[in-house]
């Protein structure tokens, strides 16, 4: 499958972004189905010029197998799924 | 050998050659002015210029194109001036056709006439002399005219150097920044080292008429102003006061003249263009237009990060699309054609020719890269779709809203380019949707765009989501064949 500007993300990047879903009650814009499969995401910072410098955009898929256009994505900053969480130490 | 002197043919020439160099000069420094740094790779790396005309610095974690290295000039030096590249062209190509012509007629009467023989070294002798002569003029004195000969030995050896080594050879390295000729006979440009090669040896040739403008002037006034400028307005030493005035004349109606042709350029872009453009397109119809693609660069040759020129999309649909690796993409074919169709870039990608050339870059602005490109031969588009016998034009209309996304860009709107219907069957004009080796990159134009080997740059439309087939471009934007053409005045067939 093409990736060019893409980034495959792990599993454990992809339950991150499943859990920032969540936390931002993030619907499917065609359906309003809650549930995704976690896709590739594209770093937005570089590319666009409206986009803060760690913009991602991840891909989600709808999983409502009714739904008529499944393909959608949430934009996320790089501490919201790439990295590990930093744990306060104060 | 005959009585050489100066007839009226070469006075009127003589005449003639200044009012195109000037142009030529002011509408050259327009051109440097877009893209103001000079090469010797082809690759145009940012850092690798061995000449800058510019203090911008560009930004490091952000994208940028070339449009935001462009310099604004003064119209004192530049034509029109305030960096309107799309005029300066026109002003430039226009001057290039009358500079030539002016220069075929001067030479051919010069054979005809056996007035050659005022260049011609006939004795080694000549070297030693203008030797001399450089000495005698550094003494503060006159050296001797040769016998029988209208010049000293290093004034002959000088016009002759101008008139055929440094005249030919700008308009040989102007030649070679010529995508279509490029395209055409690659070996041609080689032959200056490459394409950056033959921009950087045009401008040092700027620089060498300019330093013989200087010093033939600075030779003129101590020679006896009036008396030289006699002989290039009566044939000979006389009248002295009346030469002077009739001098100080010509070049002030000069002066004037360049002010009324920048004034005009700028209020009056649009007519400008349409004027210069008509003379300066007839001709690239003749000469560069059924030159086709034959070029073949090696792996080797790859630009290892092709610069570019324009943004792109700034819209969520386009991203949440690129994420998906352009899954949800469909390209609409249609217009004056029998069978409109659709594509889905697996479609396109799954076609039965695959075509990848190896191919020189050429902006628009003057920069240069080689890369590799990978898509469907336009000409298998056409085939599919049938255009219609009315069909003359193809337009690509594209994802990118200019005013959104690309500020340094002077105007809005939807990018779209034209192209004549025959482009599609020319061997190397292809949809790409690979670019060296791997998927086209967003910023070169993800996920399809046209490459069309003869043409510069903003030609090759990026980021197309729908090609239509016209009779007429006429009432398409402004009218003039494509976005750049209607909001910066850029010529539409643009070979060179």
């Amino acid at each position: 499958m093409f990736l060019g500007d893409n980034t495959r993300l792990d599993e454990t990047q992809k339950s991150r972004v499943l859990d920032r879903v969540q936390e931002h009650g993030f619907t499917c814009p065609t359906c309003g189905s809650t549930a995704f499969e976690v896709g590739d995401s594209l770093y937005l910072g570089f590319l666009f010029l409206s986009e803060d410098h760690d913009d991602h955009m991840v891909a989600l898929t709808c999983k409502n197998p009714g739904c008529g256009s499944p393909r959608t994505g949430i934009r996320l900053h790089e501490a919201d799924f790439l990295k590990e969480p930093t744990r306060d130490v104060s | 050998m005959p009585e050489l002197d100066f007839p009226a043919w070469i006075r009127i020439t003589h005449v003639i050659n200044i009012i195109f160099i000037s142009l030529l000069i002011r509408s050259g420094i327009e051109i440097l002015a877009t893209y103001p740094k000079l090469f010797w790779n082809d690759d145009s790396k940012p850092g690798s210029e061995w000449a800058r005309f510019t203090r911008k610095k560009m930004p490091k974690d952000k994208l940028y194109d070339t449009l935001d290295e462009e310099e604004s000039y003064s119209s004192i030096v530049s034509m029109p001036g305030h960096s309107q590249l799309g005029l300066g062209r026109h002003w430039h190509f226009i001057s290039v056709i009358g500079w030539i012509l002016c220069g075929l007629v001067y030479v051919i009467l010069l054979f005809a006439t056996g007035e050659w023989h005022r260049f011609w070294p006939y004795s080694w002798e000549i070297f030693p002399q203008a030797v001399k002569d450089i000495i005698t003029y550094l003494r503060f004195e006159l050296p001797p005219t040769l016998p029988g000969q209208p010049y000293n030995a290093i004034q002959k050896l000088t016009y002759g150097a101008v008139v055929f080594i440094l005249a030919p050879f700008q308009i040989a390295t102007g030649a070679a920044q010529s995508p279509a000729i490029e395209a055409r006979f690659p070996w041609y440009v080689k032959l200056f080292g490459g394409r950056q090669w033959a921009r950087s040896l045009h401008f040092l040739a700027l620089l060498a008429f300019l330093a013989f403008i200087v010093v033939h002037v600075f030779m003129v006034i101590v020679h006896g102003f009036g008396k030289e400028t006699a002989k290039m307005i009566f044939g000979q030493g006389v009248h002295p006061i009346t030469s002077t005035v009739i001098t100080i004349a010509f070049l002030v109606a000069l002066v004037v003249f360049h002010w009324a042709a920048t004034k005009y350029s700028l209020s009056y872009p649009r007519s400008t263009q349409r004027i210069l453009g008509a003379v300066v397109q007839g001709t690239r119809k003749i000469f560069l237009h059924p030159l086709k693609s034959r070029q073949d660069y090696s792996r080797r040759d790859i630009t290892p990060e092709h610069r570019v020129n324009g943004k792109p999309p700034d819209a969520d649909y386009y991203k949440v699309m690129a994420v998906h690796n352009f899954a949800d993409y469909v390209l609409e074919v249609g217009g004056l054609v029998e069978r409109p169709m659709t594509f889905t870039l697996k479609d396109l990608r799954t076609f039965p020719t695959r075509q990848t050339q190896r191919t020189l870059h050429n902006c628009v602005q003057g920069w240069t890269s080689i890369g590799e490109w990978t898509g469907v031969p336009l000409r298998q588009i056409v085939e599919l779709v049938e255009p219609l016998p009315e069909a003359r034009h193809i337009v690509f209309l594209t994802m990118q809203d200019t005013g959104r996304d690309d500020p340094s860009a002077d105007g809005e709107g939807q990018f779209y380019e034209t192209i004549d219907l025959d482009y599609a069957y020319h061997p190397q004009c292809i949809l790409a949707y690979d670019m060296n080796g791997g998927p086209l990159p967003i910023k070169h134009g993800a996920p399809l765009r046209l490459r069309l080997e003869t043409q510069v740059g903003f030609k090759m439309a990026k980021w197309i989501e729908h090609i239509e087939f016209v009779s007429d471009y006429s009432n398409i934007g402004e009218g003039m064949g494509g976005w750049r053409e209607d909001n910066v005045f850029y010529d539409r067939d643009v070979g060179i």
